[in-house]
């Protein structure tokens, strides 16, 4: 009985962080960007790359508010 | 289970990103203005200078070559300036006002620019005509500079055993700073001549004044350097 409480609570705590991978890994990759490709003298379309970078961060922080868990209940005390 | 850390840590980094897109794009925009701007004046103040004169107009005609080459690229790069500051306008991104003003004068600049470029392309065939002529009257006077030094420097005293070495060093020297300046004209004038898309004069009494007087000033500075010894 005990065994299938925590089993059970082990299971949702990795349910849990696995919703953190994807916004983990874009976290990361934006933390690699270099910002100031986007006005290199040679780069082809600097309109659209700026303006698909705009967009793109707004999608992640829509992403990010909607998708990052607060908290769950795991029913341990 | 609490995430409240984490989501704290990673919800504002897109909204960061943006904001630095906002603080870096126009500071750049800014300077490359400032960059185009520089060059548009120098192409004005270039292009406005009155024309009098061959050398004046060659001037402007060779300015007003490299100005053709170059304006198309400058007014791109002020065009996709503009087209930056649309983008960032259509996301409520903050430009600065004067900023805005900065690219607007550089448009005006431009506008500017485009006017007296037609304004000089319009004189160019009356003025290329006006400097021909003169410079039809330039190149007999020149000749004959270089007959007058000619004839000087193939004077008999230059090969006298006579002469006071000195003093024809002296004389030399004068008339090799003469020769100096004669040819340097001679190339200047064909090269006026390319640009008013004449015949190229040639010379070619200078060649013979050269080996003349080169071979007497050899002559005199060897002697010199043979009794220094």
């Amino acid at each position: 009985m005990v065994r299938d409480i925590v089993e059970g609570a082990f299971d949702k705590v990795k349910r849990f962080l696995t919703r953190f991978q994807p916004l983990l890994e874009i976290y990361w990759r934006n933390k690699q960007v270099d910002l100031s490709i986007l006005v290199h003298e040679r780069l082809r379309n600097p309109v659209e790359s700026l303006s698909n970078t705009v967009k793109l961060f707004t999608y992640y922080h829509t992403l990010f508010n909607s998708n990052l868990p607060s908290m769950t209940e795991i029913g341990l005390l | 289970m609490d995430s409240k850390g984490c989501r704290s840590t990673l919800l504002p980094t897109p909204k960061d990103f943006i904001a630095k897109i906002e603080e870096m794009v126009p500071k750049i925009i800014r300077e490359r203005t400032d960059e185009s701007k520089k060059w548009l004046r120098k192409a004005l103040s270039n292009l406005s200078k009155p024309v009098s004169n061959v050398e004046e107009f060659v001037e402007q005609n060779g300015h007003l070559v490299y100005t053709n080459e170059n304006f198309q690229n400058v007014r791109d790069r002020v065009d996709l300036f503009g087209q930056i500051y649309n983008t960032l306008a259509e996301f409520q991104l903050k430009v600065k006002k004067e900023d805005k003003d900065n690219f607007t004068e550089c448009v005006q600049q431009i506008s500017q620019l485009s006017t007296i470029i037609q304004s000089v392309e319009s004189t160019q065939e009356s003025n290329t005509e006006t400097f021909k002529k003169t410079l039809n009257e330039l190149i007999p006077q020149l000749n004959s500079q270089i007959h007058n030094l000619h004839e000087e420097s193939i004077d008999p005293i230059f090969l006298s055993g006579e002469a006071n070495m000195f003093e024809v060093l002296k004389v030399l020297d004068e008339k090799e700073a003469r020769f100096k300046e004669l040819e340097t004209r001679s190339l200047k004038y064909n090269q006026w001549q390319e640009v008013l898309q004449t015949q190229p004069t040639i010379f070619e009494e200078l060649d013979t004044l050269r080996e003349d007087l080169t071979l007497r000033c050899l002559m005199w500075r060897s002697l010199q350097e043979w009794q220094e010894l």
